[in-house]
């Protein structure tokens, strides 16, 4: 079957955040009784069919309500159909490394500067203010500080390797401006 | 540093309101806030050509969110939420 209307067949592994690893020693992680979705859903997806941008065998990064069934993009066994659109959020090369894909930058949160000594616990970061750490294929460049509209930036949580990281994205139309 | 607006977003200084009425000074939480300022920054999507950076702006009073940066709060706007400018 080849995909239509600017769609793309994945495949997912729905156990793919079952492990953790923490040095050499494999966990079984009880996420699926999280009551986080961003947690406990799977996020990282393999092309099956895709198109110009995206092959079959690259892996995917993408948005936490695609895979957790039952998905609108479902159509059998671990397989989904997906639109390629900015659900998708970056190309995940083997040592880990995300490319942001269809306007979506990863960028990192910036913590608010106290006047004040702040316990770690009690510092907390800026809602609409991020740093570019790849601005993908937008007009963004590493190192930019960009403001947003508030809380645009979305916290992924994936699994490399059975290692848990996380991530920030942006899309770029909720960027309002941009410190030059 | 300066700050550039992207997209169609427009930053506005907010104008405001006298500190003082009738004699009496009135504390920053309970001056009205004025639905007019000067465009800092626009955005270069902004369709309308009339709104230029310095130019005064008016808009509804609820539209937008303010951004803090430096001391200083602005008003981002969408350049379809400026229904005037001077």
């Amino acid at each position: 079957m080849k995909p239509a209307n600017n769609k793309i067949i994945v495949q997912v592994n729905p156990d793919q955040k079952d492990t953790i690893k923490i040095g050499d020693i494999e966990f079984q992680s009880a996420l699926k009784y999280e009551v986080n979705y961003r947690y406990k859903s799977p996020t990282i997806a393999t092309v099956v069919e895709g198109n110009d941008i995206v092959r079959e065998g690259d892996v995917l990064l993408c948005h936490h309500n695609l895979f957790y069934l039952p998905s609108p993009y479902h159509l059998n066994e671990d397989f989904f159909s997906v639109p390629f659109s900015k659900v998708l959020f970056a190309k995940l090369i083997s040592d880990g490394t995300l490319i942001p894909i269809c306007g979506n930058m990863i960028c990192e949160e910036i913590p608010i500067k106290y006047y004040l000594m702040m316990p770690p616990e009690l510092q907390q970061v800026h809602k609409n203010r991020y740093k570019v750490v790849d601005g993908g294929w937008t007009m963004y460049k590493k190192g930019d500080i960009v403001f947003t509209r508030p809380s645009s930036g979305y916290t992924i949580i994936y699994n490399v390797n059975g290692e848990e990281r996380k991530a920030v994205k942006v899309d770029s139309e909720m960027i309002c401006g941009v410190l030059k | 540093m300066e700050i550039q607006a992207t997209n169609n977003f427009v930053w506005v200084k907010r104008d405001e309101a006298s500190s003082e009425s009738a004699g009496l000074y009135i504390p920053v939480a309970g001056r009205p806030k004025l639905s007019t300022g000067t465009a800092i920054s626009v955005g270069g999507l902004t369709k309308d050509i009339k709104i230029k950076k310095g130019k005064k702006c008016f808009f509804h009073g609820t539209v937008g969110f303010e951004v803090e940066y430096e001391g200083e709060v602005f008003l981002v706007l969408n350049d379809e939420h400026i229904i005037g400018v001077l």
